[in-house]
């Protein structure tokens, strides 16, 4: 049976962090036409659905987007033409049959429609299968392919972003073609898979790197295949510690010799989180800490359900949190508000799902999150605090830690590791003016630095071609070409932000 | 003239600034019931003769699936028509968006076609 296309009386559309509005030509809902059973007949047919909204775009030459949460500060999903509400597309497809030489556990492997959130695929793995996803943001209501498709990270020093527990992603890229991408060098699913789905079966390290991180412009992703893992359990310490030259070490170049971090009793943390306020050095920074277990720890507390942030909370949710309370937040609002909710607290311990939940703060905040290798990282905070010196704003400043993806076009790239910094704040002019200053430092300084690409980050072509080099540009562009291989096709699947990019 | 034109003027600050300034009450549905599937739909509902007569929303968009959240909002232009008209006419704005679907997982490449769900 076809999906059910809602057509919206709605002609303009704002984002969840409501950054932006903008003005649209149609806006549909897709859900599957029988939504209580995850059938492969039910996928084709939203498959086949799907393909027809292509082919009306191409028709009444209008640009599509596919809509995840909407989460991005950006304007990544943002489109003038039709937008395509895929969050009703929640299919989950657990332990599918893997290609002969697969040597992972097929058991760990799930296959999602694009419209699942991470809070879903968490609960789903956690108490369904007794898997966890290897990493995540720090909070969860992101569809599936919105967060790999703008290269969301978490804070693990183990493994890399999202897009990296992705194995094969089912692309749908022309009114008459779909697509089952994967490695060529890592065969995941049986032939069989993509045959029954009608899909082209495209095994390609080069095109599934650039399609992982798309920013929505390689088609539509229907389906990811994720690679999970046993469940495992996080056991959390929060400590306000003093910057000294031991911790800054920690911060630059993730060594410990000069730290004790809390509750580590010699063991490598599995997440690592710094937040200073910058208006308050002289309290420390707040360090977060988590060591992963196979078991819950014996006599560690779960974390409280009535609390307003959870222990995985990073500067964004923490902003989040304190816009709802005082939606004027000034710089002492600010340090009196953290102080109450973003406590110390110690031997807290949950599954990644725990840990990290579906926020649902919706203050008017700003982000944006630059990326830096080990070694850049004193430099790029010691930059921001200057500048905050001369032009103080009101917000927080977060490092998080990840190991470089394999993908394309991630931010996260910086090997052997990528330090994200945080710079989260109430959405004001002075808070996007203090980014830009930082930008713009870090550029005449010659740091060699990234931008989260759903995060708040004014790219041109000229920056972003100076950030990844020309090799990595063109790769990603030949794949795109390779996938949509019509100028008509490309054409629908741009938006203002892929040509501000110079990416269209 | 002109001084039609400043009458005009002031009250189209005026509508901006009265209908700019809301007031919203969110009820959520706790854990994944509160998971949003579509984007908010909003209507402007009238109350009308003290309650006697109320006006329903038109919710035609759920696909048979139940409310994730609602958001009633009031701003000082509808606090102005309730203080005017003495409750004669009461509007309000309500916005809502939709659950999702909570799918049985499924077997991926088989073609045996599950039984249709009974709405």
């Amino acid at each position: 049976m076809p999906p059910i296309i809602h057509k919206s009386d709605l002609k303009q559309w704002q984002n969840w962090h409501q950054t932006y509005t903008q003005k649209l030509e149609l806006l549909v809902d897709v859900w599957n036409a029988n939504a209580s059973q995850s059938t492969t007949e039910g996928y084709a047919d939203t498959t086949r659905g799907l393909q027809g909204l292509i082919a009306q775009a191409l028709r009444e030459g209008l640009e599509l987007r596919a809509l995840g949460a909407g989460w991005s500060f950006s304007t990544a999903p943002a489109t003038s033409g039709i937008l395509v509400n895929t969050k009703p597309l929640n299919y989950l497809f657990p332990a599918p049959r893997t290609h002969p030489s697969y040597a992972g556990s097929r058991e760990n492997l799930l296959f999602v429609q694009c419209g699942n959130s991470v809070a879903e695929l968490n609960h789903f793995l956690e108490e369904k299968m007794g898997k966890a996803l290897p990493t995540s943001g720090a909070s969860n209501g992101q569809t599936i392919a919105g967060a790999i498709a703008t290269g969301t990270h978490g804070s693990s020093l183990d493994f890399g972003a999202m897009q990296d527990f992705v194995a094969g992603l089912h692309l749908i890229v022309s009114p008459e073609r779909h697509v089952w991408l994967e490695r060529a060098s890592s065969p995941t699913i049986h032939d069989d898979i993509p045959q029954k789905l009608g899909a082209e079966l495209i095994r390609d390290d080069r095109l599934f790197n650039a399609a992982l991180v798309s920013l929505g412009s390689f088609g539509i992703v229907h389906g990811v295949l994720l690679v999970a893992e046993d469940r495992y359990y996080l056991q959390a310490y929060r400590q306000r510690m003093p910057l000294t030259d031991g911790l800054w070490r920690a911060m630059d170049q993730l060594d410990f010799s000069g730290v004790a971090l809390p509750g580590s009793a010699g063991q490598k943390p599995y997440h690592l989180q710094f937040v200073i306020n910058p208006n308050d050095l002289a309290g420390g920074v707040y360090v977060t800490v988590m060591y992963k277990h196979a078991q819950r720890p014996p006599d560690s507390r779960p974390p409280s359900p009535s609390s307003k942030l959870t222990p995985g909370d990073s500067a964004l949710e923490i902003v989040g949190v304190l816009t709802d309370v005082a939606s004027d937040l000034t710089i002492p609002v600010l340090g009196k508000l953290l102080d109450r909710f973003y406590g110390e607290f110690s031997d807290i311990s949950g599954t990644p799902g725990q840990m990290f939940t579906d926020t649902t703060t919706r203050g008017k905040s700003f982000g944006s999150a630059v990326g830096v290798p080990l070694g850049q990282v004193r430099k790029t905070v010691e930059t921001a605090l200057a500048i905050n010196r001369e032009y103080a704003f009101p917000g927080l400043l977060a490092l998080r830690y990840v190991m470089s993806s394999k993908a394309t076009l991630a931010f996260t790239h910086h090997d052997p590791m990528t330090c994200v910094l945080d710079i989260d704040g109430a959405s004001s002019a002075r808070t996007k003016t203090f980014c830009q200053k930082v930008w713009q430092q870090l550029s005449a300084q010659q740091v060699p630095h990234t931008l989260h690409w759903g995060k708040i980050n004014n790219l041109d072509g000229a920056r972003v071609r100076s950030m990844y080099g020309p090799e990595r540009i063109e790769a990603w562009l030949k794949a795109r070409q390779a996938l949509l291989t019509s100028p008509a096709l490309r054409a629908t699947f741009s938006n203002d932000y892929l040509r501000a990019l110079g990416l269209a | 003239m002109q001084s039609q034109t400043g009458s005009w003027r002031l009250a189209a600050v005026l509508c901006l600034t009265l209908s700019s300034a809301c007031a919203h009450y969110r009820v959520q549905a706790p854990g994944h019931a509160g998971a949003p599937a579509t984007e908010p739909e909003k209507e402007v509902l009238w109350s009308l003769a003290w309650g006697l007569v109320q006006e329903k929303p038109t919710v035609d968009n759920c696909q048979g699936q139940a409310l994730a959240e609602v958001t009633q909002s009031t701003n000082l232009g509808f606090a102005l028509i309730s203080v005017v008209t003495l409750g004669i006419a009461m509007p309000q704005q309500v916005e809502w968006r939709c659950a999702k679907a909570q799918p049985s997982p499924g077997e991926l490449g088989s073609l045996t076609e599950a039984p249709q769900e009974v709405r």
